[in-house]
């Protein structure tokens, strides 16, 4: 009896004992994929890391989680390539009138998925309603439109209240995409949210809140039909269960591997990593109304004591691109021949020596505190910042407060982490929001000229006017060292060989019409 | 009894009363939903104000609340600010799943945690208890991520036996709940033990000895028997607390479960969902007590309730 | 999560009467498991008390050129780093051993201010019942029902994060389901002959709660106690898993065990060697908890 007790207790402590030990070996043990859960033919599955929107309605959010999946369903009437270049859609063209009426001529003989046909009925229906609606988070990107004229069936002209240099941009956004106006009428707001009818190639035929959502082909697509007869999406928020999903076949395409996950994607057979720059970037901000670091010197020998470099190489495992301002290298405003700060620890002493800064002094450095890589960036900054004598106190904080409250009221210590999509890839929004006297990020900054310039470039369509503007901020941000511009961070992407025609879009929206499987 | 059982569901209404002014006030002491709500976009600050007016925050917080308690009292939970969809709705679909997760995990834990139970009660003090208690710590001593992560490993990754994630069918419910189990079940050997422990050593199983009966037979049909009354209620007390705490493995295993409803809308600050979930997994949660609480009464004589 | 200061209330047990500390340290030689306990939860306490002499290297200093190094004795392994290096460097044994610091501080002190709170309350609505019962447990039961996360993000939201905001949460989350416990222990208490008598000849209600009541809920008090220590470092681990975390340089076994989350399949030690830490103590404490209990509670002396 009592040999038996024993057998048995030790079985189950090598059982769980186990769990530690078998792990590790597991990562490698697996290299061919299990057919056991994968997809049915012809199937696409994605693991989504951003999460359900919860309402599939364009108005109804500004989450990337939305774009990523409702580009495919909806259509606009102009769109942005991955390349980020603006496209006709469902407008064949478009034409300034006058600075503040623009002409579209709509593409005849779409239909949207129920049937319903596409034409100026739908355009004005669709501005009239996010227009009509404060509490969309969409409609104030729109404000710039007073009115929509229908001239005939298939020519609009939009009435501007004032000039927007992005607005052709911003057409391309969600809130601009076209809705069916019989399909709502009869169904309502609501049901429109869980059962979304647009004229992309993709419909929506089955939605499991916080699961999974099924898209069918639509075969009817202006563009001709896609070649994906169907694609399951898969709301995965973690992304350990994302590559593990990749491991066992479960997922054709994985969304978002951070870095630390990367050498994952290139040990499994049949999967291909895909990383690409995206328009989010990374900076240590420096808030200048909090002594020392209202002293330039100061900003400047911090810029000179983080190794931005070593950064990018050893934490993100060299998947993202050096910056020289607030912005990706993508960004209209970019000036390419503007280099950051070196790195020269022996400067920033100098530096720090010469603002008469006592070895020893201690910063506060606060960061989201839900964003695990940057948790590691953070640390390794305050190492390197005490190598230069300055201690640093590091604060991970609540996302929400931190960005609501913190940042906005000036209380997030000497240094904060700050990220920024820049979506509409035009420095304007950026440069406006963090530089300009009294705006929500960063209320104290303030600096006349670069507030004067913003004024210059907001009130003129020339493009060229506008860059030369932009270039002479980045020249005063850089010389006034406001901020520690870290990196622009890649979009890493895991997508199995069979799947072709696949391009990992750097701002997430995923345009699956010419995707196939093999 | 009934007296009892009114007066103490007259008192939920003032518990509910002071859970939902403590969650009215303190979800927006500590932020508003509209840069949740507009994330992605790098709002202006205008852009913030229209919408907060439009979505009616910067009304008084005593005319918010008072939209707020009349919405309930006519069980209308009002609309999520952040998706625009009804709140109701929104929530039943996820208690549901959190319910079936809850439910494989408590069998789990039981299946676990009765069979080192009695080992270590048996074996007191021995090496085989300190093993056996050692090895049912394991699901409270790591972290459930890391659980749960190891579990997809073995099981999923390895040995193909179950899909890593999702909520289709009964094959992925199996490693949820096992991971849930092994959390409860360190506390339940635990339990399970004391109350072997104390029904062994008590008066009629000595007799039931004395009149024969075999070991095993003494154990299984009298001692666990008993021991079990206590970890029964134990498990009601612990499942109105499960259903609003397994979010870190819904995340992992993305079930669609209550638990990340509620960490999403805290996150978002989103109001109305906040407002709503709490107020009903605290009645939930009020009313298992009130059966656990009637059932102490039952199982023990010497507790009198009621006046 | 929040699940877990449910736990506390499951005891239901039978009254306790009070032991000698002779009869403790007799039976402890004899047990086991109460030795084992007694070795671990020593050893804690020496690396905690000693951390600076025998931990190798500066747990805040590290190098991100040597970051995710392997434990010494695999391939790729540093002598230098006999557990390996965290992802900044740092070397894993010495943050484990300075580790033992904080992670103790938060446990003990958190579970602490609960009984603090908890035990008065669970008395004196046990023992007085009527509306001080109702009132008191009544507030127990929003601290129940409200959830976890949203509380922890309050507190840490409006007073900042740092040690002894966490403190705070875990110790103010936990009180309610030590009451609970307590409350129920009186409950049987109250009911006993000598009690009883002692309240028919005139005892104080201070009296009886101080000179009978308290003695006989100790027992109880520690063996919750024990398991929230363990519970409560966890809860650090969970939180800083969802953002609400100390300030990563310091080593916590909490912070730790989250920092390796992103590294389970890649460099497994990041958070195996502090979750072993981790657990070691939660068994240790959980050895003398009971082992304690059992020695108290005279059903159970063999």
């Amino acid at each position: 009896m009592k040999r038996k007790i024993w057998a048995s207790l030790v079985a189950t402590g090598a059982t769980v004992f186990g769990l530690t030990s078998l792990a590790p070996l597991s990562a490698e043990a697996q290299s061919q994929v299990h057919p056991r859960f994968a997809a049915p033919h012809g199937q696409l599955v994605i693991a989504d890391a951003l999460g359900d929107p919860g309402n599939w309605d364009p108005i109804a959010t500004f989450a990337i989680s939305w774009g990523e999946i409702g580009s495919n369903i909806f259509d606009g009437l102009v769109q942005r390539t991955p390349e980020m270049k603006i496209e006709p859609d469902l407008a064949t063209s478009w034409k300034y009138l006058t600075p503040k009426s623009l002409e579209f001529t709509l593409r005849k003989g779409v239909k949207f998925q129920d049937g319903e046909p596409f034409d100026a009925t739908a355009v004005a229906f669709t501005f009239n309603r996010l227009l009509a609606d404060k509490s969309s988070p969409q409609y104030s990107n729109y404000t710039a439109i007073s009115s929509v004229q229908i001239v005939n069936p298939y020519k609009v002209v939009l009435h501007l209240n004032s000039v927007d240099p992005v607005l052709i941009t911003k057409l391309a956004g969600y809130g601009a995409m076209i809705v069916p106006p019989k399909y709502i009428q009869l169904h309502g707001s609501t049901y429109f949210g869980n059962h979304p009818i647009g004229t992309g190639p993709f419909q929506m035929v089955s939605y499991k809140k916080d699961s999974s959502i099924l898209l069918v082909a639509n075969t009817h697509y202006w563009a001709g039909p896609p070649k994906l007869a169907s694609v399951l999406v898969k709301f995965v928020p973690d992304a350990n269960t994302r590559i593990q999903m990749m491991q066992t076949g479960e997922a054709n395409i994985i969304e978002t591997i951070p870095p630390s996950l990367t050498s994952e994607v290139t040990a499994q057979s049949g999967y291909s990593l895909d990383a690409t720059g995206s328009p989010t970037v990374y900076e240590i901000r420096l808030d200048t109304a909090l002594p020392p670091m209202n002293n330039v010197l100061v900003r400047q020998a911090i810029n000179y004591a983080v190794d931005k470099n070593a950064i990018i190489q050893k934490i993100l495992n060299g998947y993202g691109q050096p910056i020289s301002t607030f912005q990706g290298n993508l960004s209209f405003g970019n000036d390419p021949a503007m280099s950051n700060y070196p790195y020269d620890p022996k400067k920033a002493q100098a530096l720090l020596k010469k603002a008469g800064i006592k070895p020893g002094t201690t910063l506060t450095f606060d960061y989201d505190g839900s964003d695990a890589t940057f948790a590691e960036v953070a640390q390794a900054a305050a190492e390197e910042l005490q190598q230069v004598g300055l201690n640093v106190k590091l604060q991970p904080e609540d996302t929400n407060t931190f960005y609501n409250t913190l940042i906005p009221k000036e209380k997030a210590g000497q240094m904060y982490e700050f990220a920024w999509g820049g979506w509409t890839l035009d420095f304007d929004n950026t440069a406006y929001l963090l530089y300009h006297k009294g705006q929500f990020w960063d209320p104290d900054f303030g600096n006349a000229t670069i507030d004067a310039l913003l004024t210059k470039e907001r009130s003129t369509n020339d493009q060229a006017v506008r860059q030369q503007a932009f270039f002479k901020i980045d020249a005063i941000l850089h010389q006034q060292a406001v901020e520690v511009p870290l990196y622009q961070a890649d979009t890493i992407w895991a997508v199995q060989k069979t799947v072709k025609g696949w391009v990992t879009p750097p701002d997430e929206r995923m345009d699956l019409w010419g995707v196939s499987l093999q | 009894m009934i007296r009892y059982i009114l007066r103490r569901l007259f008192h939920t209404v003032f518990v509910l009363f002071g859970i939902s002014l403590i969650v009215f006030v303190t979800v927006r002491l500590t932020g508003n939903p509209v840069a949740a709500m507009l994330q992605g976009s790098n709002p202006s600050v205008q852009a913030m104000a229209s919408l907060e007016k439009a979505l009616g925050l910067n009304q008084p917080y005593i005319v918010q609340y008072w939209i707020f308690i009349k919405g309930i009292a006519t069980l209308n939970f009002g609309t999520s600010f952040v998706t625009g969809q009804p709140v109701l709705p929104m929530i039943w679909s996820r208690l549901g799943a959190t319910a079936l997760l809850a439910i494989g995990g408590i069998v789990v834990g039981v299946l676990i945690a009765i069979p080192v139970g009695i080992l270590s009660a048996i074996r007191y003090g021995t090496i085989l208890d300190v093993l056996g208690r050692g090895i049912s710590l394991l699901g409270i001593s790591f972290p459930n991520y890391w659980l749960a992560t190891m579990l997809i490993l073995i099981f999923s990754v390895d040995l193909h036996w179950f899909p890593v994630a999702g909520s289709e069918g009964f094959s992925s419910l199996v490693l949820p709940s096992f991971t849930l189990g092994f959390i409860l079940a360190g506390i339940l050997a635990r339990l399970v033990r004391t109350s072997m422990l104390e029904t062994l050593g008590s008066q009629y199983i000595v007799t039931a000895r004395a009149k024969g009966l075999t070991r095993w037979r003494v154990i299984i049909v009298h001692a666990l028997r008993n021991a079990l009354l206590p970890t029964i209620t134990f498990m009601g007390i612990q499942f109105g607390g499960l259903l609003g705490g397994v979010v870190i493995l819904e995340e992992v295993f993305s079930w669609p479960g209550i638990g990340r409803l509620v960490l999403t809308a805290v996150n978002e600050r989103d109001y109305p969902v906040v407002q709503a979930s709490v107020l009903l997994l605290s009645f939930l949660y009020i009313m298992v007590n009130l059966v656990v609480d009637l059932s102490y009464a039952f199982l023990d004589p010497r507790i009198r309730i009621g006046d | 999560m929040s699940s877990i200061p449910e736990a506390q209330r499951s005891v239901l047990s039978t009254p306790h009467v009070p032991s000698r500390f002779s009869r403790v340290l007799r039976n402890l030689l004899g047990n086991q498991g109460g030795l084992t306990g007694v070795f671990l939860v020593t050893l804690v306490f020496v690396c905690a008390i000693f951390a600076p002499w025998i931990s190798p290297h500066d747990p805040t200093a590290g190098n991100i050129l040597n970051r995710l190094d392997p434990p010494a004795w695999m391939a790729g392994g540093n002598p230098t780093f006999p557990l390996g290096t965290d992802p900044v460097g740092r070397d894993l044994l010495s943050r484990i051993i300075f580790g033992s610091r904080i992670s103790l501080y938060i446990g003990l002190l958190s579970t602490l201010l609960s009984v603090i709170i908890g035990l008065p309350a669970g008395l004196l609505a046990g023992y007085f019942g009527g509306l001080v019962d109702d009132v008191i447990m009544r507030i127990a039961d929003v601290f129940f029902a409200f959830p976890f996360i949203l509380f922890a993000i309050l507190v840490l939201a409006l007073f900042g994060p740092g040690v002894n905001n966490l403190v705070l949460v875990l110790g103010i989350s936990g009180w309610a389901g030590l009451a609970r416990v307590v409350r129920s222990q009186v409950l049987v208490l109250k009911e006993l002959d000598y009690v009883k008598a002692a309240s028919t000849y005139g005892a104080t209600p201070g009296g009886v709660i101080l000179r009978h009541l308290l003695p006989n809920v100790w027992g109880i008090v520690l063996v919750v106690s024990t398991l929230n220590i363990g519970i409560n470092i966890l809860l650090t681990s969970a939180l800083s898993f969802l953002g609400l975390g100390l300030d990563p340089i310091i080593p916590d076994w909490g912070g730790m065990i989250a920092s390796g989350q992103l590294y389970m399949t890649t460099a497994w030690w990041v958070d195996a060697f502090p979750g072993i830490a981790l657990m070691l103590t939660v068994l240790g404490f959980n050895l003398v908890g009971d082992w304690i209990r059992d020695v108290v509670d005279p059903t159970m002396s063999r």
